[in-house]
């Protein structure tokens, strides 16, 4: 081979050699371009799904204590029914043994006059005049004195009053009803109608006795 | 001699064309798969970060109910101690209220 020859076979492989390095820099420039994009992806991914991610969790949280709030706040509210309820039914049940005490009170001598007081409080309250007692069977038997004790009511009241005792008979498990003859007022002085009135001092009574610490 | 020399490098020029030829065909296609796994590494990977945070949220809320009822059964087990006391309480001092309450009846009359 001339010397000819050899220039041209350099020429030859220095074209063959420049083409296989521009083709191994296309190829890498490629592999570099398609690494950073899968990259970048998933940078865009990440920073996408951690902002979601972060809305799921913070919804979690808020979720999470709504749910420790409403279950302790359930289990209070029936904590605190449960005693309630019991302290309710105990007041039911005192006034229920009151009734019972007072109906064996009704049947001591003790009792008349408590009863004499509560026809009188009615005089008085009624005003005085002419007025008519009820009581129930048990107490009508007592032979209360309405001659004396409507000499006491007009004295107290200040004005002539006739008490006289009803041919009807009240209801409940004592005390009295007195009533204008012509029956448009009555007023009721039954021992049911005062337990009834002084219920919220039953209720605070019991209380006191029972559930103060 | 001069044609021949000629040839020559218009072979290898043509060879060398070749070469990049392919290796351009090569990139597009190393482009083109990066394309589809971009795409698939995007959907892959905000799909794991959000279950991740999906489990994560349903560890939360259940350690929250567990906790919650614990507390709650605290409370109810607390009231039924002060329930316990509030009847022991009824039962000691029970008659003593009736009678206390009827003394009230009678002398408030």
């Amino acid at each position: 081979m001339g010397e000819s020859a050899e220039g041209v076979q350099r020429l030859v492989d220095r074209i063959a050699k420049d083409a296989e390095q521009e083709s191994d820099q296309i190829l890498a420039k490629a592999r570099e371009s398609a690494l950073a994009l899968i990259k970048k992806k998933e940078d865009e991914a990440k920073e996408k799904a951690g902002k979601e991610s972060q809305t799921i969790l913070t919804q979690a949280e808020e979720e999470a204590d709504r749910i420790r709030k409403s279950t302790i706040a359930e289990a209070k509210i029936k904590a605190n029914w449960a005693i309630l309820s019991e302290k309710d039914s105990t007041v039911e049940r005192i006034v229920q043994d009151v009734k019972e005490e007072l109906s064996k009170f009704t049947r001591t001598e003790e009792y008349r006059p408590v009863l004499e007081a509560l026809v009188l409080d009615g005089a008085r309250a009624m005003g005085g005049g002419e007025l008519e007692v009820l009581f129930n069977r048990n107490d009508s038997k007592i032979g209360i004195d309405f001659n004396t004790l409507s000499e006491r009511a007009s004295k107290e009241v200040g004005k002539p009053t006739k008490l006289v005792a009803s041919k009807e008979n009240a209801e409940g498990i004592g005390g009295a009803v007195i009533r204008a003859t012509d029956g448009k007022i009555a007023l009721y002085n039954t021992l049911d109608r005062l337990i009834e009135r002084r219920m919220k001092d039953i209720t605070l009574k019991t209380a006191k006795l029972l559930f103060s610490e | 001699m001069e044609d021949e020399t000629f040839k020559r490098i218009l072979e290898a020029e043509k060879k060398a064309d070749e070469k990049l030829m392919d290796a351009r065909k090569k990139a597009t296609e190393i482009e083109r798969e990066a394309e589809m796994k971009s795409a698939e590494t995007y959907d892959e990977t905000c799909k794991k970060i959000v279950e991740d945070a999906k489990r994560k949220a349903d560890e939360i809320i259940r350690r929250a109910t567990e906790e919650g009822t614990a507390e709650a059964k605290r409370i109810i087990g607390e009231s039924e101690q002060t329930l316990a006391q509030v009847r022991a309480s009824i039962r000691a001092n029970h008659r003593k209220a009736v009678r206390s309450v009827v003394d009230m009846m009678i002398s408030g009359v």
